[in-house]
């Protein structure tokens, strides 16, 4: 049987997309994130989340969801869609967080099965995915520019060769100082501020000065072999000292909440720091150079 | 230059393979309250090499940058193994770096922007191989002051012998100037100092005078992972071969294509613009009455 037009100009525009789609598409696909759909009025988020959510017509931004005692708990990625809103979530937290977000006062539903109809993506600085015809959400990761930006894509296009594993995109986060997603920190009492979140919040709710005990900061694991060992939850310590908790691990690249004045006895004391028995350090990524006293030249202090 | 207050960290062995070693950073100290730098025995003992020593060989030999390794037992196998081929008994690496000027780094273009223009990135080649020849003159007068004070010493070449079988060298300049807390290297593998970014030449001597290892009282680390190395380099020679990885250079590809278009230098310029070191754009220079003026160099030409 011979085919109609409509199939052979079907046919045409797949073969057409997918070699474009699987040759220059490197973006990282987040096979852990679901999206929820909300139909309905988002404002009321914000007094649920670090900033506010943003309003229609505006470009999607990153939404640290707070606890009841005002912890963090899950990371949003918001972008308005229609009469509401699509969120990027874990999908381990996405029925917790639908139900939080059904109690707002102006939702009028949540579609939990949007995940089936979207992919969600993250593209670094140095990367870039291919123009498709079909629909895609792009906005900025508003955390740090160095992370690229979040693309929400049409679950039918088709797969691309070239897209990455996520845990490449987390490594980089890593590096950065940043949290990959907060599965790791839920339930753990952190406060935005420790986790550098602090600067999200615009107006009255930015705190002014931060005197903080502990902080999220970057631990590279100081060795030159592979690193098979899984170290997140495990103790950071210094001799007998626990410093910190290893909150997540990739590779030689960590991210650790560290208590700032036993970590700094442990430095004056000259002692090494270990992490599931391998020796790591701890650095202080550039972005926070704002808050430190500023650039000392080197071999400023030669004994 | 700074002072001799701020923190006492812990400096790091040597990696191989252009893996990051680093300094071990404090906290921050508007935070903490970080005390006095410690004083070791031997500068108690009044050793002459100490901060005044560091500042008049500084000035003496006319570089910009200086910074000390010390040589001990737990330094990483490499370092030692590299130094004892050229002089066994070494205790000490020194590393000297000087500026390469952001006017003549600014000239380099991606090869497809010459397109029916001078090819001006040429002119980094013969710059880079003056501050060579400054370098290599400081390093032999840094060797000569050090024998008078009757010590060993040895000005390495900056083109070392490599590794029978492979494109390393015995050792890396960058990796020991990062363990004297000069800089961080960055994505790029490339050294970036607070003062200039990746706009600097280095060299190194070893010596057998019993120095100590500089240390940094900034805790920063100066790559913002920002990826614009990567993204600009002409032929992808830079990646991460995996997630929590860290990022490596093909060797023999940026070497050959550097020999190819006469010295490439676009992740340096890339990298002078990400870190804000890069002088020809933004406000007028500014005097500085530390660094050795023309003056000083004619004065000792002249002699």
């Amino acid at each position: 049987m011979a085919a109609s037009d409509e199939d052979i100009q079907a046919s045409a525009k797949m073969t057409a997309l997918r070699p474009r789609s699987m040759a220059n598409d490197s973006a990282h696909y987040f096979r852990r994130r679901t999206i929820l759909q909300v139909f309905g009025d988002l404002s009321g988020l914000s007094d649920i989340a670090v900033c506010a959510p943003p309003r229609k017509g505006e470009r999607g931004h990153f939404v640290p969801l707070l606890d009841a005692a005002g912890f963090l708990d899950a990371d949003l990625y918001v972008a308005p869609y229609e009469n509401g809103a699509l969120i990027d979530i874990h999908a381990d937290l996405a029925d917790a967080v639908a139900d939080r977000l059904e109690a707002i006062e102006g939702v009028n539903r949540i579609d939990r099965s949007a995940g089936a109809r979207w992919r969600v993506f993250g593209e670094l600085p140095d990367q870039k995915s291919a123009v498709t015809p079909y629909e895609a959400i792009r906005f900025a990761d508003t955390r740090r520019r160095e992370l690229g930006v979040r693309v929400f894509r049409d679950a039918a296009e088709p797969e691309g060769l070239d897209w990455r594993h996520a845990r490449k995109w987390d490594g980089h986060a890593l590096r950065l100082g940043l949290l990959p997603d907060h599965r790791c920190i839920v339930g753990k009492g952190i406060k935005p501020e420790e986790a550098g979140y602090h600067r999200l919040a615009a107006g009255p709710d930015r705190p002014a000065s931060l005197v903080l005990s502990r902080r999220i900061l970057p631990v590279r694991v100081d060795t030159y072999d592979s690193v098979l060992t899984v170290m997140a939850g495990a103790p950071l310590t210094a001799g007998d000292t626990v410093i910190g908790t290893m909150l997540d691990q990739e590779g030689v690249c960590g991210i650790a909440l560290v208590s700032l004045e036993p970590w700094r006895l442990a430095i004056a004391e000259g002692a090494r720091l270990f992490c599931s028995g391998l020796p790591i350090l701890i650095s202080w990524p550039t972005w926070l150079s704002s808050e430190s006293e500023g650039r000392v030249g080197p071999a400023g202090n030669l004994i | 230059m700074a002072d001799d207050s701020g923190n006492p960290v812990q400096t790091r062995d040597l990696p191989d393979n252009g893996q990051h070693a680093g300094v071990q950073y404090p906290p921050d100290r508007s935070q903490s309250g970080c005390s006095q730098n410690a004083v070791s025995a031997e500068s108690r003992n009044g050793s002459p090499f100490n901060q005044a020593w560091l500042n008049r060989v500084k000035a003496e030999i006319g570089v910009d940058l200086i910074g000390i390794l010390a040589v001990e037992p737990d330094s990483h196998p490499d370092f030692i193994q590299g130094v004892k081929t050229f002089l066994p008994k070494a205790r000490a690496a020194i590393i000297i770096m000087n500026e390469l000027a952001s006017e003549t780094m600014n000239l380099v273009m991606h090869p497809a922007k010459y397109a029916g223009k001078p090819k001006t990135g040429a002119l980094l080649a013969p710059h880079v191989d003056e501050i060579h020849s400054e370098l290599d003159l400081a390093n032999m007068q840094l060797a000569k002051l050090l024998k008078r004070e009757g010590y060993r010493s040895i000005a390495l070449p900056r083109r070392l012998p490599m590794r029978a079988g492979d494109m390393k060298f015995p050792l890396s300049f960058c990796h020991i100037a990062e363990a004297a807390g000069m800089g961080t290297i960055g994505t790029h593998t490339l050294i970036i100092t607070p003062e200039f970014g990746t706009r600097v030449r280095l060299a190194c001597l070893l010596t057998e005078a019993p120095l100590q290892t500089t240390r940094r009282h900034d805790p920063v680390d100066d790559c913002t992972h920002c990826l614009d190395c990567v993204k600009v380099c002409p032929i992808g020679a830079i990646s991460s071969p995996g997630p929590g990885l860290r990022y490596e250079v093909d060797a023999a590809r940026c070497k050959f294509y550097r020999d190819y278009v006469d010295n490439c230098g676009l992740c340096q310029k890339a990298c002078s613009f990400a870190t804000r070191h890069s002088e020809t754009i933004g406000p007028p220079l500014t005097a500085r009455p530390d660094a050795p003026g023309v003056l000083d160099h004619l004065a000792k030409v002249s002699h």
